[in-house]
């Protein structure tokens, strides 16, 4: 969607326009589930998640401004902040968020169907595959929230530096500096295994 | 650039160079071309991002349970008001606009026709009872002239 019309959709929804905002919900909850999900390792926590952020965009439209930033990166900052109160949530009552009765599939859920490749050019199989996301997913859960929002952003999200340290309200430097953390993390957990 | 420099702006940039400033992108090739140790740690930024990549996940639709949730709006809420059970929304409007001739319909239907015919009858007897004292009196004073 270009921005302008993008930017014309808001207006419409600020001005109450259902059609209007189901058309920025379409193109939209599926990038920010993405995001939610990868957060909070919590299918059903990510869609109250994005249920939530996309409630905001309806009462919120008049705030927006275009020329100040994407439609994405502002809903990508709202979702960041209430995936943040799920996560301290979750720190005061542990347990209490933890999925149970809601479906939980902590660590449970990484489809994996697309045809990667890795960096030799070899045909990495389906089982390998799994495997690997399982342990990608659970380095990524013990990643430094910080750390994780902005590895997240940049890998996932396909956000450049600048827009993640916008969503994340740093500067660029301290955003650059988190993803260079995470980066040497996860090689040196990846590394340990391959050593095992 | 030196292999530390050239390490950590792996670890800040990625491995793809097109996520490099452009700044650094000469330096870049110019030090993979000349050292075994910065092929390596591009060899394991790669590796780090082929794990990366195989996290991937499907992700359901959620627009009809994000749209059941918005607040509706007041013309929404007189209508479920009226018409509680019905489940298609276009129409709804159109019926409540009919609402008026439904009810003067209803209205046509039930009320006693015998009754107003029995009130205006009532009307009828009693004008004719004016009617027929008038002439009474008329006929008294044209006699009592008449005596004179």
């Amino acid at each position: 969607m270009q921005p302008d019309e993008e930017s014309a959709l808001v207006r419409a929804v600020a001005a109450g326009d259902r059609d209007a905002f189901r058309r920025l919900v379409q193109s939209h909850q599926r990038p920010l589930l993405a995001f939610a999900r990868r957060m909070l390792q919590d299918p059903a926590q990510a869609e109250d998640v994005v249920q939530e952020t996309l409630l905001r965009l309806w009462s919120r439209a008049a705030r927006f401004e275009p020329g100040r930033a994407r439609l994405t990166t502002w809903l990508h900052n709202i979702a960041r902040n209430l995936c943040i109160d799920v996560l301290r949530r979750q720190q005061r009552e542990p347990g209490a968020d933890a999925g149970g009765d809601r479906g939980n599939c902590r660590h449970g859920d990484p489809p994996v169907d697309r045809a990667d490749e890795n960096a030799d050019g070899n045909p990495v199989h389906r089982e390998e595959r799994e495997r690997l996301a399982r342990r990608v997913q659970s380095l990524l859960a013990a990643l430094p929230e910080r750390q994780r929002s902005a590895l997240v952003l940049c890998h996932y999200q396909g956000f450049s530096n600048r827009e993640a340290s916008e969503i994340l309200e740093l500067s660029v430097d301290a955003l650059e500096s988190l993803l260079a953390r995470a980066r040497r993390t996860l090689k040196k957990e990846l590394n340990a295994d391959h050593a095992d | 650039m030196q292999i530390d420099e050239f390490t950590e702006l792996l670890d800040r940039y990625g491995s793809r160079s097109e996520d490099w400033p452009t700044s650094q992108r000469d330096a870049m090739r110019a030090l993979l071309s000349a050292s075994n140790a910065a092929r390596e740690a591009l060899h394991a930024a790669q590796q780090l991002d082929v794990a990366l990549d195989a996290y991937v996940m499907q992700s359901p639709d959620l627009t009809e349970r994000i749209m059941a949730r918005l607040p509706r709006s007041r013309l929404q809420e007189v209508l479920d008001w009226l018409l509680p059970s019905m489940p298609s929304l276009w129409w709804r409007p159109a019926f409540a606009a009919a609402m008026p001739l439904l009810l003067g319909i209803a209205v046509g239907a039930t009320v006693d026709v015998a009754g107003v015919d029995a009130v205006n009858s009532d009307w009828d007897a009693q004008e004719q009872i004016v009617l027929d004292s008038q002439i009474g009196l008329i006929a008294a004073l044209n006699a009592g002239e008449g005596d004179e």
